[in-house]
């Protein structure tokens, strides 16, 4: 009586383990595409130096 | 007992083989993945065993062999209807304003081009402007000043200290001049006036108990609308320096964005996607020059817009090359389908073309760079090209070449038109450039 108590344990368990492996499995090939695509970016012009109205403060009187 | 143990164990093997039977399978998906490399370097091997292979089709991948021909179509399609982008450089060269031009519209004076033009030699345009804030900034503070005093003499304080400074104040306003102040003198009167101003606003904290203060600042409102003129003389100098610098700013980084989208069309490339960043960034640069956005929102989205600009520049280029693949596979496409329909077998014809369709469809950015786009669709072109030399296609696709040649031409004529038309347009911006680079000088 035992014995079957312990197999019948055994078996749920490695059951939820296996189940949680090919779960892991299945969300790994959704989320990691197989290949990386990184975007390639070319510049092309250099950085504006737009001035803003604001740009000296002196601080308030009162 | 022993039975029921054995159904156990027996129950556990099966799902453990389940399960690792399972896991192979998405293993193994990467695994059917031959490197393009190794595809290309064993041409001819491919062939032969895409011969022996024949056989084996089914039904399955004669339904993907389908799909990646619609999907080839698709890209054929999709390039035939995208923007060449000529319209959207055309607009932006007929915009294109030369520095007197910005200069006019913002009427800036002779007087005021002359201190400029001083200003922009010894400190550069951008000190020039940040001297002119400065100026403004001190004389409202020494209007502040003043305010603050009158008021306080009134309710009979004792003013010398706040007189004092603000003298000093005066003083500094005088001394800067706004088109030769170095950036180092600017730095140090920046700390010298932060300092003065400070000292009074703590001596007033001493003298004024926290509830009067709303009076003067009531005061303060009246006084300065007395000396709005002068205030609003100094701010318009400002601003107009400042647009100058801001819209001069704006339209070199455009012109050469738009630079370099001519130069792919030079190549003979469509714009594609980088068509509709260059058409954001002059709807950004109109935004400015109508005021309806100001220079830090503008800088953000420039940024912005440039960088996606560089992107899709990048895409295109590989797009361009990938869409002649396209055309090149459908012309075979449609001689393998000539012959299909003669009765002759095709099967090892639709094989190697089927390889070649899914090169292409593998033929992306980020996948394929911008700048091994031209080496790598080489590549896969000299398959097509030794695909049309089979006898069954080679009088087919002449014979289909021959069809549309009169139309090739024509657009050939025209693609020469444009050509000119942006190079004649290039040679009257240069020149236009040169004639008002001399006015300045």
């Amino acid at each position: 009586m035992k014995i079957s108590t312990l197999i019948i344990g055994f078996i749920l368990v490695s059951s939820i383990f296996l189940t949680a492996c090919q779960q892991t499995t299945t969300q790994d090939e959704i989320t990691q595409p197989r290949i990386t695509e990184t975007p390639e970016e070319e510049a092309v012009a250099e950085d504006v130096e737009l001035i803003a109205e604001d740009e000296v403060d002196i601080g308030e009187m009162i | 007992m022993k039975k029921m143990m054995s159904i156990l164990i027996g129950l556990l093997l099966v799902l453990s083989v389940f399960a690792t039977a399972e896991t192979d399978t998405g293993a193994n998906v990467d695994e059917t993945e031959q490197p393009e490399a190794v595809l290309l370097a064993n041409e001819d091997t491919a062939e032969e065993e895409t011969t022996a292979s024949t056989e084996e089709v089914d039904e399955e991948d004669e339904g993907e062999t389908e799909d990646e021909e619609d999907d080839i179509e698709e890209i054929e399609e999709e390039y035939e209807e995208s923007e060449t982008g000529d319209e959207i450089i055309d607009e932006i060269e007929d915009e294109e304003e030369t520095d007197g031009e910005i200069e006019e519209e913002l009427e800036i004076n002779e007087e005021e081009s002359a201190e400029i033009r001083e200003a922009i030699e010894n400190i550069g345009l951008r000190q020039y402007i940040l001297n002119r804030q400065l100026k403004q900034r001190v004389f409202v503070a020494t209007i502040h000043g003043e305010a603050i005093i009158l008021y306080l003499q009134g309710k009979e304080y004792d003013t010398t200290e706040l007189e004092g400074i603000n003298d000093e104040l005066k003083e500094i306003y005088k001394a800067i001049d706004p088109k030769t102040m170095t950036k180092e003198e600017f730095n140090e009167t920046v700390g010298e006036v932060k300092e003065l101003v400070q000292e009074f606003k703590d001596a007033v904290d001493e003298l004024v108990p926290e509830e009067e203060k709303d009076a003067i600042r009531n005061r303060i409102a009246a006084y300065v609308r007395t000396h709005q003129k002068q205030i609003d003389l100094l701010l318009k100098k400002e601003w107009k320096a400042r647009m100058l610098n801001n819209r001069k700013q704006l339209r070199d980084s455009l012109k050469a964005v738009k630079e370099d989208a001519k130069q792919l069309r030079m190549d003979g490339r469509k714009l594609l996607d980088a068509a509709k960043r260059l058409r954001n960034l002059k709807a950004i640069k109109n935004r400015y020059k109508n005021g309806t956005i100001d220079a830090t929102e503008i800088k953000q989205k420039w940024q912005e817009e440039t960088k996606l600009y560089g992107l899709a520049r990048a895409a295109s280029v590989v797009k361009n090359e990938r869409a002649l693949l396209a055309i090149g596979a459908a012309r075979i496409r449609k001689a393998i389908k000539e012959a299909d329909e003669d009765d002759e077998d095709t099967t090892e014809l639709e094989n190697r073309l089927a390889e070649i369709n899914a090169q292409i469809k593998d033929f992306i950015p980020g996948k394929v760079t911008s700048k091994e786009a031209g080496a790598k669709a080489a590549v896969i072109k000299s398959r097509l090209v030794n695909l049309e030399k089979n006898e069954r296609l080679t009088n087919r696709i002449q014979a289909a070449r021959a069809n549309v040649a009169p139309r090739a031409a024509a657009k050939q004529i025209q693609n020469a038109r444009v050509s000119s038309a942006i190079a004649r347009r290039g040679a009257a911006a240069s020149a236009n450039t040169g004639a008002s680079e001399g006015d300045e000088e």
